[in-house]
């Protein structure tokens, strides 16, 4: 993650992938939090969250050998991966292994700091908070923090100030805050 | 138990991938194919076969990466009639054991003719990439520079213990001599332009004096030829190294005729099941906005999921303000889980069972919650995916509104008809959905999909009846 970002593109780190391991770590540094995320939101632990990232990605890379680069982006390969696996968890009612015992992939345990760092990264707690606040706050936070849009295009679409935007954006944070340090008490 | 399940997954991945290049490296080095790399195949691992049925990748540090492909798992095709010292290598001396380097340079004139000034020049460069490579040895008498590929790369020849290398600007292929040069000639790929267009260098034994590659893509077929000089062809192709190593490739003589044709590649092994929605449609895939969460969600009972399946709330998008002014929203909704339809009373569970998804379904939600189910990603990807309603009491208009996979951005539609049925219009899309309101109830109209180019994509005809 140090040093300047990698210039080439997802399609062209997963075509390198076959030859350079390293290529498949700068894919998947980029996409892991976005994955994760795309997980969190949608299954109840940030247990499944994981399992199911890591799946995810070990079948990316079982099947970089086959990516044929297109014009669209090579994230929609991944999510689409991301979304195959989601569904046959929600039929098997959990996630499966196949593809990291397949790779000869160590089983991760997950401690509870590990949880929390995935929690962070997906946003699972916040997203928990998030949902409880006023809608008003609710929405400005997330079209803030989680979408990163500017207070002035927030504002239009709201109708109302960009000082608005921001006092509601603040509160909102203010809150989820207080909360969260209610919960490590 | 890992504090930073991330980071450890991360090592977990790297791992994984050079376990699968040291394999591949262990498979360069491990007993001969008995005939041309026929061994290759049947492995169990997708990851495995994908790998091996590349030729023999070796990286080189500080080199470019390169792609090899499957040319030498091809099963061996039988010998033209009347072929000349190529067709003629039956394959009973195919699989007698790896062919000496006299039996390489007694089929390669190139290896033959007398090493000149350019030659040696990029000897240099070969010698700096085979430095790197413990046990090997190479004849440097033999090297050659062969030809200038069209899009500037040298490229060298190298035999190399009981390999021929071919070296392609900077990076290293080779495969063993006997699966090469008796079964399939040897083959290099460099990708061009971001992957998008590869460079294939062929060398081919004496007597072929131009080769054919047959390139297969999206239901698009048509044949590149390339001259051979010096026992190497060397073409661009503007495709991808997976489809340009799946081209059949022809052999031809200077008289015209055929001295060895590829047989058809075997179907690859899906990577994935069909098509999904989230791959079809990039609205689904774009970040969720607070606009898209201004969808009120609609009024389910709980009986009604194990019916229609479970709304997908992080997946709801505001993809459209239709023609007639209304929001249209996107959401999906889950096959009913197990524990949702068990819930039911005994007497209902049968008749959901029947009744429910079994996949993933796409519904069109208006701002108020009203919505109907559009279809599946299959409907999506044929065209199917078309909703109509009427305009409301004493409103006679009526309402079109399609969802299309990405790259369509606009969609004709044309209903023939009389009494002042038949209309003719297009409608822009905007994230994957297009919309339009007619003044009269038409059955299914013909459609049509536009590029962004104003080509055609796909014409769906007209339902009838």
């Amino acid at each position: 993650m140090e040093g300047l970002p990698d210039p080439r593109t997802d399609g062209e780190l997963l075509v390198a992938t076959v030859a350079d391991p390293h290529a498949f770590a700068i894919f998947y540094r980029r996409h892991v939090r976005g994955v994760l995320s795309f997980f969190r939101r949608r299954v109840e632990s940030p247990e499944l969250a994981f399992d199911l990232t890591a799946e995810t990605f070990a079948a990316a890379l079982e099947a970089a050998p086959r990516y044929e680069p297109r014009p669209e982006p090579a994230r929609g390969w991944l999510y689409g991966i991301a979304w195959n696996k989601l569904h046959e968890a929600r039929q098997r009612g959990q996630a499966d292994d196949a593809v990291r015992r397949h790779l000869g992939m160590a089983p991760i345990a997950l401690s509870d700091e590990g949880i929390a760092r995935i929690e962070a990264l997906a946003g699972g707690r916040v997203l928990q908070l998030l949902d409880g606040l006023p809608a008003e706050q609710r929405e400005a936070v997330r079209a803030r923090v989680l979408d990163e849009r500017s207070y002035e295009e927030i504002a239009a679409e709201l109708r109302c100030s960009p000082s608005v935007v921001r006092q509601r954006v603040s509160r909102g944070m203010r809150a989820i805050r207080s909360r969260l340090k209610e919960a490590e008490l | 138990v890992n504090d930073d399940p991330i980071l450890a997954l991360e090592r977990e991945l790297v791992g994984a991938a050079r376990r699968h290049i040291a394999a591949q490296g262990r498979a360069d080095s491990g007993p001969r194919p008995r005939a041309g790399g026929r061994r290759l195949r049947g492995l169990p691992s997708p990851l495995r076969a994908a790998a091996l049925v590349a030729l023999v990748l070796i990286p080189v540090a500080a080199v470019a990466i390169a792609l090899t492909l499957p040319r030498a798992s091809r099963p061996a095709a039988a010998p033209s009639p009347g072929s000349g010292p190529v067709g003629g290598a039956s394959p009973a001396v195919a699989q007698a054991g790896p062919a000496p380097l006299a039996s390489l340079v007694s089929e390669l004139a190139v290896l033959r003719r007398p090493q000149t000034a350019a030659d040696r020049d990029p000897r240099a460069l070969a010698l700096a990439l085979l430095r790197h490579m413990p046990g090997i040895s190479a004849r440097l008498s033999r090297i050659r520079l062969a030809a200038l590929a069209p899009w500037g790369a040298k490229v060298v020849l190298a035999p190399v213990n009981r390999q021929l290398l071919i070296i392609v600007g900077g990076s290293v292929q080779g495969a063993p001599l006997d699966s090469m040069i008796r079964t399939w000639g040897g083959e290099a790929l460099a990708p061009l332009s971001g992957g998008r267009a590869t460079g294939v260098v062929l060398v081919v034994p004496d007597g072929v004096t131009q080769v054919a590659l047959r390139i297969t893509r999206g239901g698009k077929a048509w044949t590149e030829r390339a001259p051979v000089h010096d026992n190497v062809a060397t073409v661009r192709l503007p495709v991808a190294a997976n489809a340009a190593g799946a081209a059949r490739i022809t052999w031809y003589r200077a008289d015209g005729t055929v001295v060895k044709r590829t047989p058809p590649p075997p179907p690859k092994p899906q990577a994935h099941p069909g098509p999904s929605l989230f791959s079809e449609l990039a609205v689904l895939r774009r970040r969720q906005s607070a606009a898209d969460l201004s969808l009120t969600e609609p009024p389910h009972a709980p009986r009604t999921e194990a019916f229609v399946g479970m709304p997908d709330r992080a997946s709801a998008r505001l993809a459209e303000v239709s023609a007639w002014g209304a929001r249209v929203y996107l959401m999906l909704y889950w096959p009913p889980t197990t524990r949702v339809t068990d819930a039911l009373p005994p007497r209902l569970r049968a008749a959901a069972r029947r009744q429910a998804p079994r996949q993933p379904t796409l519904w069109i939600l208006s701002s108020g919650g009203q919505g109907q189910e559009i279809g599946t990603a299959q409907t999506v990807a044929d065209g199917q995916a078309l909703a109509m309603s009427g305009g409301g009491p004493g409103n006679r208009s009526f309402r079109l509104t399609m969802v299309v996979p990405d790259g369509v951005t606009t969609v004709g539609f044309a209903a023939p008809g009389g009494n002042g049925s038949g209309f003719s219009a297009k409608a822009a899309v905007r994230d994957n959905v297009a919309t339009l309101q007619v003044q009269a109830p038409p059955d299914r109209p013909a459609i049509t999909w536009y590029r962004a180019d104003g080509t055609v994509i796909r014409r769906i005809p007209a339902a009838t009846g």
